[in-house]
C-alpha cells in the first residue's frame, strides 16, 4: 500500500512541478493567445465535435487595411460559410444570388481580457503537447463555482495562436472540442469558396455601442458575468432586446420580446455545453418572451430565468 | 468538499484522473486541508478492498520506509514484543484452486496487456519493415483522445415523449420524440443561431463559436 501510495503521490508531485509555472505565465499566456488570434494572418483546418454533431471546417483571418476580416466554411454536406468583414457578419448559404441584410447584432465595446481574471477561474499552465504538427502549450481554466463551465486550452507556442480547446461540464465531462489538423501561418491566398454553387448572402450589421447602459434584468445574476451589450433591434417585423453577458470565455445571451397571441409552455435543449430557455410571460395584450441562450450550466440558466424582474423588463420593453 | 472533488480524488488515487482532475485535486489541496484525509482514506479503502495490510504510521513515515527499503526488506515481526515462532496456515485445496486461478488471471492479464501495449505501439511507431525498431527503453507517447459526453436534450414542460408515459400524470400532454424536438427546435433555435453569432462578435477566439451551429443545417434535429 505504502508503494502505491508513495506512487501516486510522486504522481501528484510531477504534476505540481507542472504547475509550479506560476499561474501569472498562464494568464500572459491567455492574454497573448487572444491578441494573436486577432491581430495574425492565419488559416487551416479544424474539426469542431459535439454530442453526435462532427464538422470539419476551414478557416482564414486577414487583416486587409487595418480591418479583421475571418471566414469560416464548412467543409462537409451542403456548403456553408460565415465571415466577418469589419464590422459586418456574413451568412452564405446554398440559395438565389442575392444579398440580403439582417437584424444587427450586438458588438463589443472593449475586449479586455481582465474580465476573464475577475471571474472565479483558477488558471494554470499544463504540459506541452503536439498538435497540428506543432508545439503547444495547455493552459487549464478552472472553474470555481457550478455557474460557469472549465476550459483547456492548447496554445502554439510559437505564434500563441489558439490550436486546441475543449470545453468541459461541472463534472469535468467533455462536452465539446475543436482542433485544428493544420494551421498556416502568414497571409494566404487560400480559396476557401471552391464551387460554383450560387450563394445566397446575408449581412448582419454589428452595432458596437458607445456606453452599455448597466442595469440588471434579474435579482440574481452569476458572479463574474458582465453586461457587455445591451441592444435593441427589429427581427421579423418585431422588437426585440439582446443583452449579452460574458466572463471573459462564457457568455449568455437574453432575448427579450413583448408578443401576440397566446404564449406557449416553458422548454429548454442542451445542445453540448449550450443551453437554451425559452419561458413566456403573460402580459395585457399578448406575453413577454424570454430565451436565455449560453454557454453555462442548464441550473444556472434556470436560476437567471426565475430571477428575472419580469415588471422591469414590460416597463423597459414597453419603452423602447 | 463537493461531489466532484471527491469523485476526482477518488480517481486520482485509482490513477484514471485525466490531467485536468489530477490538477483540480492538486489545487484543492492547497486551500482545503480535508483533501488529505480523503486522499488517506481513500487508500485505505482500496488497500483493505485489495487485502493488502495496513501500515501504521505517518505518510511521511511510510515515504522514508518505502525509500529505504524497509518496507520490502523488514521481517514481519509482532508489535506486542512476543517472539514470534515459525508460522503455519492452512487453507483448503478449493481454496488454494481458487487463489491460483485469480492469481495466474491477473498475471495473464498483465501478460495480455504488456503484449496489446508492445503490438499497439509497434503498429503505430514502425509501420513498415525499413523502420528501426522499437526498443523497450523508448518512451512510448500515449495519444489521449477524449470523446465529448453525449449532451443533446430537449425538454417542453407539461408534456411527456410517448415512451415515458406510463410513469406520468393524465393530464400531461403527451408527444412523440420528434414531435417535442420540432417544438423545441421551432421555439429555440433561432435563438440559439443569434447566440452564436453575438459569441462571434463579442467573444475572444474570433469566428469559432459559430463552429457549434455548422455542423448542422439546423442547431436542433
Amino acid at each position: 500500500m505504502a508503494k502505491r501510495c508513495l506512487l501516486t503521490w510522486v504522481l501528484v508531485c510531477c504534476i505540481s512541478n507542472a504547475a509550479a509555472l506560476s499561474s501569472e505565465l498562464a494568464k500572459q499566456q491567455l492574454i497573448a493567445m487572444r491578441s494573436a488570434v486577432h491581430s495574425l494572418p492565419y488559416s487551416g483546418t479544424l474539426v469542431y465535435q459535439r454530442a453526435d454533431v462532427l464538422a470539419n471546417l476551414s478557416f482564414q483571418h486577414d487583416l486587409k487595411n487595418g480591418k479583421e476580416f475571418a471566414r469560416l466554411r464548412r467543409l462537409s454536406g451542403q456548403p456553408l460559410e460565415r465571415a466577418k468583414q469589419g464590422n459586418q457578419l456574413i451568412k452564405a448559404e446554398p440559395g438565389p444570388d442575392v444579398l440580403r441584410t439582417g437584424y444587427s447584432l450586438p458588438g463589443l465595446l472593449s475586449a479586455d481580457p481582465k474580465r476573464i481574471f475577475d471571474a472565479p477561474y483558477q488558471i494554470t499552465l499544463g504540459e506541452q503537447e503536439r498538435v497540428a504538427d506543432r508545439t503547444s502549450q495547455i493552459i487549464f481554466v478552472e472553474a470555481l463555482d457550478g455557474h460557469r463551465h472549465n476550459y483547456q486550452f492548447w496554445v502554439d507556442v510559437e505564434t500563441s495562436l489558439l490550436l486546441k480547446a475543449q470545453t468541459l461540464d461541472v463534472n469535468l465531462e467533455v462536452v465539446e472540442q475543436f482542433e485544428f489538423s493544420e494551421l498556416l501561418v502568414g497571409p494566404q491566398t487560400l480559396k476557401i469558396a471552391a464551387d460554383e454553387i450560387p450563394m445566397q448572402v446575408n449581412v448582419y450589421p454589428i452595432h458596437r455601442p458607445n456606453t452599455v447602459l448597466q442595469f440588471s434584468p434579474a435579482n440574481w445574476l452569476p458572479k463574474g458575468y458582465q453586461l457587455i451589450s445591451a441592444l435593441p433591434s427589429k427581427s421579423a417585423g418585431r422588437s426585440i432586446y439582446t443583452l449579452v453577458y460574458s466572463d471573459g470565455l462564457g457568455s449568455f445571451s437574453i432575448f427579450l420580446e413583448l408578443m401576440d397571441g397566446v404564449n406557449g409552455p416553458p422548454m429548454h435543449a442542451i445542445l453540448g455545453p449550450t443551453v437554451a430557455l425559452g419561458k413566456d410571460y403573460s402580459v395585457a395584450k399578448g406575453f413577454l418572451r424570454v430565451t436565455l441562450v449560453g454557454e453555462i450550466p442548464l441550473k444556472t440558466g434556470k436560476t437567471i430565468i426565475d430571477a428575472l424582474d419580469v415588471d422591469g423588463l414590460k416597463r423597459l420593453l414597453g419603452h423602447s | 468538499m463537493n461531489e466532484t472533488l471527491r469523485n476526482s480524488i477518488s480517481a486520482l488515487v485509482d490513477q484514471e484522473a485525466s490531467e485536468f482532475e489530477a490538477r483540480k485535486v492538486l489545487n484543492a489541496s492547497k486551500s482545503r486541508s480535508e483533501v488529505f484525509g480523503y486522499w488517506a482514506k481513500f487508500h485505505a479503502v482500496g488497500s483493505a478492498m485489495r487485502g493488502e495490510q495496513l501500515v501504521d504510521g505517518s505518510l511521511l513515515d511510510r515515504i522514508n520506509a518505502t525509500l529505504d527499503g524497509q518496507a520490502a526488506t523488514a521481517p514481519i515481526s509482532d508489535s506486542s514484543g512476543v517472539k514470534s515462532g515459525p508460522h503455519l496456515s492452512f487453507s483448503s485445496t478449493e481454496e488454494r484452486a481458487s487463489a491460483k486461478s485469480i492469481s495466474l488471471v491477473g498475471q495473464f492479464g498483465i501478460a495480455a496487456s504488456i503484449a496489446l501495449a508492445v503490438i499497439v505501439g509497434v503498429a503505430v511507431v514502425t509501420p513498415g519493415d525499413s523502420q528501426p525498431r522499437f526498443t523497450a527503453s523508448e518512451p512510448v507517447e500515449v495519444i489521449k483522445f477524449q470523446l465529448p459526453a453525449q449532451k443533446e436534450t430537449v425538454a417542453v414542460e407539461g408534456t411527456a415523449a410517448v415512451e415515458d408515459v406510463i410513469d406520468r400524470q393524465p393530464t400531461v400532454r403527451i408527444l412523440s420524440e420528434r414531435d417535442i424536438k420540432r417544438l423545441v427546435g421551432n421555439r429555440l433555435s433561432p435563438y440559439l443561431i443569434r447566440h452564436a453569432e453575438n459569441s462571434a462578435v463579442v467573444g475572444g477566439t474570433s469566428l469559432l463559436p459559430l463552429a457549434r451551429i455548422m455542423g448542422r443545417d439546423t442547431p436542433i434535429e
